[in-house]
């Protein structure tokens, strides 16, 4: 009788882990693993306006990658996304975090106030930011031409060669704050004694900014840059209500042009394929940035 | 209590809760039976969102009063999010049961060709639907000779003016094209924007808006038929000469900078604030138009390059009716019944007094109690119509490849971004390409 | 003594620099803001005539119009009825996940927390076809649950991966004084164990919370019915084909941004200190 209950009790410690995973591993297979390999499925398959036609292998990959120069320029959108992210909200971002590091009044002002964009609906931001950039009102415009550059002054939505840059403001906007929030508390935990001692030396700030701050941040900064490539992969929202793509696909993303594949030109499997590619690179590139630091998932 | 007691009680009210719950399911299922429920998306807003809104909201309940064993269940979209949903709800059987969406011609096309439209020759003909379009217009709706749509709102296109700016700067509206072209001029040199334009974000549809226009006046109906349905090809000179009229109107700046920055309704807001003296768009904005302009608004079709020919008109007729095929034989007699009603004499003061503005060969536009820019638009537009002149819209004629290039890069075509030429090989070779998967629009002719 | 003097007016003008650029960085956050609340109060004619201005006579009228005659009401109610679930069932789940993860051996837990984690990187616009399949097939579509599943488990894997870290910070010495001290397992949680992490939960539930109610894909292709739709959508809806009205376009984007500001700026101490002690390890 004690031993039976002792197996029942040993079987409830051996379970318990697996019970209290138990409920969000449920949501979260039916409502994302379950989809995403769905769409793995789908993209093998032939399953265009409506028409089911059966398995077709890697054909729609190889159509894709090899022969649809309009997937790969969105896919070079994207990567510039992730640039344009890294230039300016994560470079920026850790400026004003070391800025705000020092001895400055306001700190918590500042930080609070680069946060807010982030809480915006990205469907806001983007209607906010296109206003900024109307040609005729608008001012970023208005700004240039005051300043005396009124030759500068264009419709940056409008046009090829500044679409993508343009937009891509928008979404640094909100995330700046995020950039600024994680080095900030990040560089809150460096030892203030080494700065001391750098001091002491009479090293420049800058100097110690370089030598000191950046390297003890080098674990936040590959968390940062890997956010931020995965922000910028998943970009939909901006683009599509500020531009949809255009002009002439100079902001084209995957998820826009999967979108037209999708909604417009009836193509369910090859859009499948799109989004299926998307999910391949963040995946396998995220992996890859994460694995020298897989230790930190453990328990010591 | 003792266990046993509580046990007891439990049992019972278990009991209870399912004797109470399968009655109420009964009951449920018992009434549901009685009433045929109709599921219907629509675009016309609801009331306060849009002018039609009320007007489809009246229509419903009196058509339920008229039937009280049909229920009307309405969800409606955006103009942009119906195709979105639809295209969704139609791949995965989640359809409703009847929906008023566009585009038409291809698109409808491909609708039909996967199946999802029931088929309405039959009852177009019973009820006698086929007598209110014009040919045009029902032809938009078909596939090979079958009916699979009915049109509902009719689109021109023409060119809208601020008259007040036009008094102020003494000008009148011009008969010929050069006068069109004299007229910016003049405006412009006033320091307004002749013209409003906008291109940028997912309403890219004022640029092919106004091809169409400008293609009107160098191209006969037949001859873009040819294109449509023959063997023409899209660098025929006429269309290339209507390209590049459009874009002489860009390189002269009579539109607002940065077209293709700005977006369609901003464009408009332009026009509606007075800012530009003219628009070029369609009598899909004119409820709106007549409502929010605080000016004496007025239009006229964008005149013919030689005098005595006819000006340019832009056909399209909106969104049309359509029935799910997967539709029991009773509910789709039902969709078919309110589709009727919809499109009755009765239905019809209903849509007019809220502002929206159905078709029909049968609709005098002259007795209506409507603006006079209304009825001008209309009236004028059905006469150049029945007069042979006018092409169809080059928003939602064409299949989705030659419409996605097309959308995406006419406005670079008009910025100068690519060459006219590039454009014009690019959009043959989509055609080209549409035409081998066979998703051209292909009506066939109307059934008598 | 010049030589000090210069070095003073160095270290003031240096510090003015910063200054001057921490504010300039105020200005580019919240100058787009300013526009669409500014937006909001003027009218079409006014908005030409000076976008940048501030109203001359504010008109708060545009915010009745657009609650209650263009149902943002209904939007709003939407919204917080769609994500206030969402974040609660999200957060509370990932915390039931992320203890055996910080603290129980099991077989396959790197596995499983593997698993988890790569879902942070799956884009929403990958469920939305198959998403509409399923959720047919669940009887699903077009109901408040059909959108709250969907976003509940795009914010698992955020959940998860921060509520384990903030478990594996709370030190084992602390429970284990409590079971010394004779608590029961129940009391340890309750008592020492919730407390410890709640700047953690408190820091996932404003996360979930904050982009339910900013999802915009996920709801506009999974409603249908107009009375569901939450304000992302509705402002969709508004700026589509009537998109004309600058004022009722910027008086629905204010409504949509608003509350989750506030609820920040009411949350943000201890959201700051949880995100960023996840962030950090």
């Amino acid at each position: 009788m004690v031993n039976m209950h002792r197996e029942k009790y040993r079987f409830m410690i051996k379970a318990l882990p697996y019970l209290m995973i138990l409920p969000a591993l449920v949501i979260y297979s039916i409502f994302l693993i379950l989809p995403v390999v769905e769409n793995f499925i789908f993209s093998l398959v032939s399953w265009e306006s409506g028409v089911y036609e059966g398995f077709i292998g890697l054909t729609n990959y190889s159509r894709m990658l090899l022969r649809d120069p309009l997937f790969i320029e969105s896919l070079v959108h994207n990567l510039m996304w992730v640039g344009l992210l890294i230039l300016f909200p994560v470079v920026i971002g850790l400026v004003i975090a070391a800025t705000l590091a020092g001895k400055i009044k306001g700190r918590l002002f500042f930080s609070t106030i680069y946060f807010i964009p982030y809480t915006i609906p990205l469907v806001v931001a983007s209607t906010a930011w296109v206003w900024m950039y109307n040609p005729l009102f608008g001012p970023v415009n208005i700004a240039l031409k005051t300043m005396g550059l009124s030759h500068l002054a264009r419709g940056w939505l409008g046009e090829s060669r500044y679409a993508l840059l343009a937009l891509s403001l928008c979404g640094s906007w909100t995330h700046l704050g995020f950039c600024v929030l994680i080095f900030l508390s990040s560089l809150q935990g460096v030892d203030p004694s080494l700065y001391e001692a750098a001091w002491l030396d009479g090293a420049s700030s800058l100097k110690s900014f370089f030598y000191i701050t950046v390297p003890s941040l080098r674990r936040t900064l590959v968390f940062i840059v890997l956010y931020s490539f995965i922000v910028s992969m998943k970009i939909f929202a901006i683009v599509w209500t500020a531009t949809s793509g255009g002009p002439s696909h100079a902001t084209e993303v995957i998820e826009t042009y999967m979108f037209w594949l999708y909604f417009r030109e009836d193509k369910l499997s090859y859009a499948s394929t799109a989004v299926s590619i998307l999910t391949i690179i963040v995946l396998v590139i995220s992996a890859i940035a994460i694995y020298p630091y897989r230790r930190t998932s453990e328990r010591g | 209590m003792n266990s046993q007691k509580k046990r007891q009680f439990g049992m019972l009210v278990m009991c209870g809760t399912a004797v109470v719950l399968s009655f109420g399911l009964l009951t449920a299922s018992v009434i549901a039976q009685e009433k045929m429920i109709l599921t219907v998306w629509d675009q016309f807003g609801i009331s306060g969102f849009s002018a039609a809104g009320p007007a489809a909201e009246k229509l419903e309940q009196e058509f339920e009063a008229k039937y009280p064993n049909i229920e009307i269940v309405r969800s409606f979209f955006s103009s942009p999010a119906i195709r979105t949903v639809l295209k969704a709800a139609l791949n995965t059987g989640e359809q409703p049961d009847f929906w008023y969406t566009w585009p038409a011609s291809a698109w409808l096309d491909a609708r039909a060709r996967a199946g999802y439209l029931a088929d309405l020759t039959e009852a177009a003909r019973e009820n006698g639907w086929l007598d209110m379009w014009p040919t045009p217009l029902t032809k938009r709706c078909m596939l090979n000779g079958r009916i699979y749509g009915m049109p509902f709102e009719e689109d021109f296109a023409g060119v809208y003016y601020n008259r007040d700016l036009f008094d102020k700067l003494g000008l009148s509206e011009p008969s010929t094209y050069d006068e069109f072209l004299d007229i910016c001029g003049k405006i412009k040199s006033a320091g307004l924007i002749p013209l409003a334009f906008g291109n940028r974000g997912l309403a890219q549809y004022h640029a092919r808006h106004q091809i169409t226009v400008f293609t009107g006046l160098t191209m006969t109906r037949g001859e873009f038929e040819e294109i449509l349905f023959g063997e023409r090809r899209w660098d025929d000179p006429k269309f290339v000469e209507g390209l590049r009229l459009f874009k002489g109107v860009a390189d002269r700046g009579f539109y607002n900078e940065g077209f293709n920055a700005v977006g369609y309704g901003e464009a408009n807001a332009l026009f509606l604030g007075g800012r530009a003296a003219m628009n070029i768009t369609g009598t899909w904005f004119i409820e709106d138009f007549v409502n929010k302009a605080e000016f004496n608004l007025d239009m006229f079709f964008l005149p013919p390059l030689r005098r005595g020919s006819l000006p340019a008109l832009f056909i399209g007729e909106g969104s049309q009716w359509e029935v799910s095929s997967r539709l029991p034989v009773a509910k789709k007699e039902a969709a078919i019944k309110y589709l009727d009603f919809l499109l009755s004499d009765e239905a019809l003061p209903t849509w007019v007094e809220y502002g929206v503005l159905p078709i029909g060969k049968k609709v005098d536009w002259a007795a209506q109690d409507v603006a006079p820019v209304v009825k001008e638009f209309f009236g004028e537009g059905k006469k150049l119509m029945n007069k042979g002149a006018g092409i169809y819209d080059m928003v939602t004629s064409f299949p989705p490849n030659f419409t996605y290039y097309m959308r995406s890069n006419l406005g670079a075509a008009l910025d100068g971004t690519i060459s006219i030429d590039k454009f014009i090989s690019e959009l043959q070779r989509e055609w080209d390409e549409a035409k081998k998967m066979g998703t051209l629009w292909s009506p066939g002719e109307v059934p008598k | 003594m010049m030589r000090r003097k210069f070095s003073l007016w160095l270290k003031l003008s240096r510090k003015g620099v910063v200054y001057v650029f921490l504010l300039i960085m105020v200005g580019f956050c919240l100058f787009p803001l300013y526009i669409v609340i500014n937006t909001s109060l003027k009218d079409q004619v006014e908005i030409f005539m000076n976008f940048l201005a501030l109203p001359r006579n504010p008109r708060f009228y545009h915010y009745v119009t657009v609650w209650i005659q263009s149902h943002f009401n209904r939007f709003f109610l939407n919204s917080v009825i769609i994500s206030l679930p969402t974040a609660v069932i999200a957060t509370s789940v990932s915390l039931l996940a992320a203890y055996p993860f910080a603290n129980l051996r099991f077989k396959g837990n790197k596995a499983l927390f593997l698993v988890f984690l790569a879902g942070i990187m799956v884009s929403p616009i990958s469920l939305i076809i198959p998403s509409y399949i399923n959720l047919r097939f669940l009887r699903l579509l077009n109901s408040y649950f059909g959108v709250m599943f969907p976003l509940t488990a795009m914010g698992i894997p955020f959940g998860v991966f921060l509520l384990t870290i903030h478990c594996q910070s709370i030190p084992k010495e602390l429970m284990d004084a409590g079971r010394i001290d004779g608590c029961g397992e129940a009391a340890i949680l309750l008592n020492i164990f919730l407390p410890l992490m709640s700047p953690g939960l408190k820091a996932v539930f404003v996360v979930e919370l904050l982009w339910a109610w900013n999802s915009y894909i996920i709801p506009l292709v999974l409603l249908q019915d107009h009375n569901l739709m939450p304000l992302t959508v509705g402002l969709d809806l508004f700026s589509g084909r009537y998109g004309t009205e600058y004022p009722l376009i910027a008086t629905g984007a204010t409504i949509a941004f608003v509350p989750m500001i506030i609820l920040f700026l009411i949350t943000q101490k201890s959201f700051k200190r949880g995100i960023t002690t996840g962030a950090l390890k």
